[in-house]
């Protein structure tokens, strides 16, 4: 409820929504019952529940919720057993009041035993109220309903991401339940200088969104500038967090994703306090990190949780994976179609003997086996798990053994391709492994064709283009390009806590030091 | 228009590309024979150049990547080097790739007439490597040696390369010249080249090849050799330091002794005096172990280590003066002394320069060696035996 009765809630798309649910209350509860009956048409999950309390004289009124979405106890424990029951004790209470909603306000202040009870105007709030698992109280004669927190539904509950494997370091993950990850944030950031700007977003699913920075560490022009982007979108669902990236990036067209999702809350803590911003999207378990440059890709969650000397090498283990995944087969197709003087001799004369009555170009060779990784890759990800294993079994039978028993790809070009996967595989952030998993097509080609010419030049146009994207005035290739010998040191290598002094630079970050005096 | 701009940019990018592709030289893997090893001669009535080159012979398939088991030597004759080459890509049926000649060899008879022939194909080929290994063939013709197998090593140009750089760091005999250093020697004043020496032996009923000497270069021919214990002595003349190899010191009549050198280093000083006497101060300085006694007795003790060591300076004075003093009567710098005359006396070497044979064969050598025995391996005695 807290996050429906932001401020910030008032965006163009739930203004946009039906003309029948912006009317206001009528002071008459048979009138109030018929147009919440019209609202809640065909929505068998609704319950209105009409009833009569106090005595002398009694009153009616109904409450209304979405089955499921709350927790019955509640609603039966803490609302219609103080309203039916208790009142009963409080013998003749509500003669006393002269205008029901005096009436109201007496069970607002003093009678609901729940924390959370405001109270709302328009059948529009009641909507989105009871949509979130809210339960609506209505009074007759009264022009306002009371709005209680009765959420519960049923979640996947806290679970240890699949996607984001650590040796070390907390093992949670984010769920689809908004007000858990949001708790999972808070428990790790205790301060009040932690915000979370709540947001709706979507028309028709009234998504609630957060975005969450630590005042003072997070520039606020780049707050005020995210808020001004999410107010901006009109669209009639939100249903992930990955729907926000492409409205909130300067160049969404790009295949360069300078966001960062990730499922663990310290993960994100560690960002906040970098004065990154995050936005937590309800439904979704990924939460949004950004701004990211490319270099920070990097970096592993459990890289701050290892000695940073294991931890550094590490990470250069997985720059060179990520070389070798982007350059390795191009690389390779270069070298024995036009370069065949930069290699050993004995290296030269095992390819040369082992592409011996292979009918395609090295080029094609490296493609369709490229074609076949990916293949056998997504299938791999979209079968049932319980047929998974017969992906890999089939894919290493084929690819790995028949089609070189078949003669149709020579031995060293399967073990190339096998060592780029699984150098594409090291990268801990999927959003770069995508990014690497596309160019390597592109390197390919170009090696094909102008060898390493072709290579250098792709290079180039691709460095040109990253330098040229930038998000929230954070440079994409940052700290590499404007390069910053300081903060390198903690992208190439980890940099030990004790050296740790400063925060990575942001536009207009004001509070940079980390430790030590203020 | 504008908004496709790009796009259309990319499309022409990429149709280039595929158009272009034919103009580059795209060499299948399986469509090349790689060069080995190749070698000059002039052929019997000494008119046209014959060209020889090892091919390696791929013996594989894309189940069992198997190296070279295989080669074969193909040799054609042209007036020129380049007209043998075209000559010979006329019964290949793969495009020859030459940039992995590791082994060039120079036959006796061509490198006695005249070496600027292949200089200037050699210099100015991008395929020609510059860490090529160049030999001089004696006694048979390049195509024979490429075609005489080396044991254990299936290809002999790249058994004779192994050969070099295996003795070079055991026995340290020869020195290995890459066509660069032979090249540079060839242009360059105060220094003349010189290249090992490769055979064709008998060994029982095979034929092997084997390093025999130092072939020695003036000017642009070769005009002797030097053999194996001179070109010993010109190795640990190096400048750069010898490292490893044996030498055998007569200690008495009846007993050997094998010393094992770890390092020796050269220093040079060229002296003109007074009366304008060309002098060259040659001193070692080096350390060696105490490899091997063959002979009787109780040679190793304390006294005797100065007299171990004194021998082994006299043995490696008198071995060095040997091969200076042939050096001389050929008249051919390859010890590089005329570089350190130009380096120490610029005036005088403008005028030795022209005739710089001339005064190489007057130097006067004086050799100072400074030799220390270290270590003597597991046994510190020698063998007593009972009677």
């Amino acid at each position: 409820m807290r996050y429906l009765s932001s401020k910030k809630a008032k965006s163009r798309a739930e203004e946009s929504t039906g003309s029948l649910s912006q009317e206001a209350f009528s002071g008459d509860l048979e009138q109030n019952f018929h147009q919440l009956e019209l609202l809640l048409h065909g929505c068998s999950d609704a319950v209105i529940k009409n009833f009569k309390f106090g005595s002398d004289p009694q009153i009616r009124g109904l409450i209304v919720y979405f089955d499921g979405l709350v927790d019955k106890t509640i609603v039966e424990l803490s609302i219609l057993k103080p309203l039916l029951i208790d009142l009963e004790s409080l013998d003749g209470q509500l003669q006393d009041f002269n205008n029901n909603l005096l009436v109201i306000d007496f069970i607002k202040n003093s009678l609901l035993t729940l924390a959370e009870v405001n109270t709302l105007t328009s059948f529009d709030e009641v909507c989105a109220h009871i949509s979130s698992g809210d339960t609506v109280i209505m009074i007759d004669g009264c022009n306002i309903a009371l709005v209680a927190g009765t959420r519960a539904w049923e979640g996947r509950g806290i679970e240890k991401p699949d996607n984001e494997n650590v040796i070390f370091g907390p093992k949670e993950g984010f769920s689809e339940t908004l007000r858990f990850n949001t708790a999972m944030l808070r428990r790790r950031l205790k301060s009040t200088d932690f915000k979370l700007e709540s947001f709706v977003i979507g028309r028709i699913t009234k998504t609630n969104v957060v975005l969450g920075y630590i005042k003072d560490i997070a520039p606020q022009q780049m707050v005020d500038e995210i808020i001004a982007r999410l107010m901006d979108i009109d669209i009639d669902g939100i249903l992930d967090s990955a729907y926000l990236e492409e409205y909130i990036t300067n160049q969404p067209k790009s295949l360069f994703s300078q966001v960062e999702y990730t499922e663990k809350p310290d993960r994100v803590c560690g960002s906040l306090l970098e004065g990154r911003l995050v936005i937590i999207v309800d439904g979704s378990p990924m939460a949004m990190v950004l701004p990211i440059s490319f270099p920070q890709y990097w970096g592993a969650a459990d890289d701050y949780y290892t000695n940073f000397i294991a931890a550094s090498l590490f990470r250069l283990l997985r720059i060179s994976a990520f070389l070798l995944a982007l350059l390795l087969p191009s690389l390779f197709v270069a070298v024995i179609t036009f370069h065949h003087e930069m290699i050993p001799t004995p290296l030269l004369l095992t390819i040369v003997a082992s592409r011996q009555g292979i009918p395609f170009p090295a080029f094609i060779e490296a493609l369709l086996m490229e074609f076949a990784f990916e293949l056998l890759r997504e299938a791999g990800l979209r079968l049932p798990r319980s047929i998974g294993p017969a992906v890999s079994i089939v894919g290493a039978l084929i690819i790995g053994d028949a089609a070189v028993r078949a003669g149709l790809v020579s031995t060293p070009m399967v073990v190339i391709i096998a060592f780029t996967g699984i150098a594409s595989f090291v990268s801990p952030h999927y959003n770069a492994a995508i990014i690497v998993r596309i160019l390597r097509f592109g390197f390919l080609i170009a090696s094909a064709f102008l060898g390493f010419l072709g290579i250098m030049l792709l290079l180039i146009l691709v460095m040109i283009r990253m330098v040229s994207i930038n998000l929230l005035d954070l440079p994409y290739m940052s700290p590499l390009a404007p390069l910053n010998l300081s903060q390198l040191s903690d992208i190439i290598i980890r940099r030990p806590w004790f050296k740790n002094m400063y925060r990575p630079y942001l536009e207009g970050m004001k509070n940079q030091k980390r430790q030590g005096a203020k | 228009m504008c908004r496709y701009l790009h796009v259309i940019c990319a499309a022409a990018l990429i149709a280039a590309l595929a158009l272009f592709s034919g103009c580059t030289d795209v060499r299948e893997a399986n469509e090349i024979a790689p060069a080995l090893g190749s070698g000059i001669e002039l052929d019997d009535h000494e008119e046209q150049l014959k060209l020889s080159i090892q091919f390696a012979v791929p013996e594989g398939s894309s189940e069992q990547a198997t190296s070279i088991k295989k080669t074969t030597v193909m040799s054609s004759t042209g007036r020129t080097i380049s007209e043998a080459s075209r000559n010979l890509s006329l019964s290949l049926p793969l495009t020859p790739i030459l940039t992995h000649v590791g082994t060039f060899i120079i036959g006796e008879r061509l490198a006695q007439t005249d070496l600027g022939i292949l200089a200037d194909f050699l210099i100015r080929n991008p395929n020609h490597r510059e860490t090529t290994y160049i030999f001089v063939s004696k006694g048979s013709p390049p195509e024979e040696i490429l075609n005489t197998a080396t044991p254990l090593e299936a290809s002999s140009a790249i058994g004779l390369a192994n050969i070099l750089e295996v003795q070079e760091n055991r026995n340290a005999i020869y020195q290995p010249v890459q066509s660069n250093q032979f090249f540079r020697n060839l242009t360059t004043s105060g220094i003349e080249p010189f290249c090992p020496i490769v055979s064709v032996i008998k060994n029982g009923d095979k034929k092997i090849l084997k390093l025999a000497g130092t072939a020695v270069f003036k000017k642009n021919r070769m005009v002797g050799e030097l053999n194996e214990t001179e070109s010993r002595a010109f190795t640990l003349m190096n400048p750069k330091g010898s490292q490893g190899g044996l030498l055998v010191v007569r200690w008495n009549k009846n007993t050997l002794l094998t010393i094992e050198v770890i390092r020796l280093k050269a220093n040079y000083k060229a002296v003109i005096d007074k009366t304008g006497k060309l002098r060259m101060r040659v001193e070692l300085k080096g350390e060696g172990n105490y490899y091997e006694q063959f002979g009787p007795g109780e040679i190793l003790t304390i006294p005797n280590i100065t007299k171990i060591e004194n021998k082994t300076e006299q043995k490696i004075t008198r071995d060095i003066l040997q091969c200076i003093q042939k050096l001389q009567l050929m008249g051919c710098d390859i010890l590089g002394w005329g570089q350190i005359y130009r380096a120490q006396y610029p005036a005088a070497w403008q005028v030795m320069r022209d005739d710089w044979p001339h005064y190489f064969a007057q130097i006067e050598p004086e050799v100072k060696v400074n030799f220390a025995i270290r270590r003597s391996y597991l046994s510190t005695q020698s063998f007593e035996y009972r009677e």
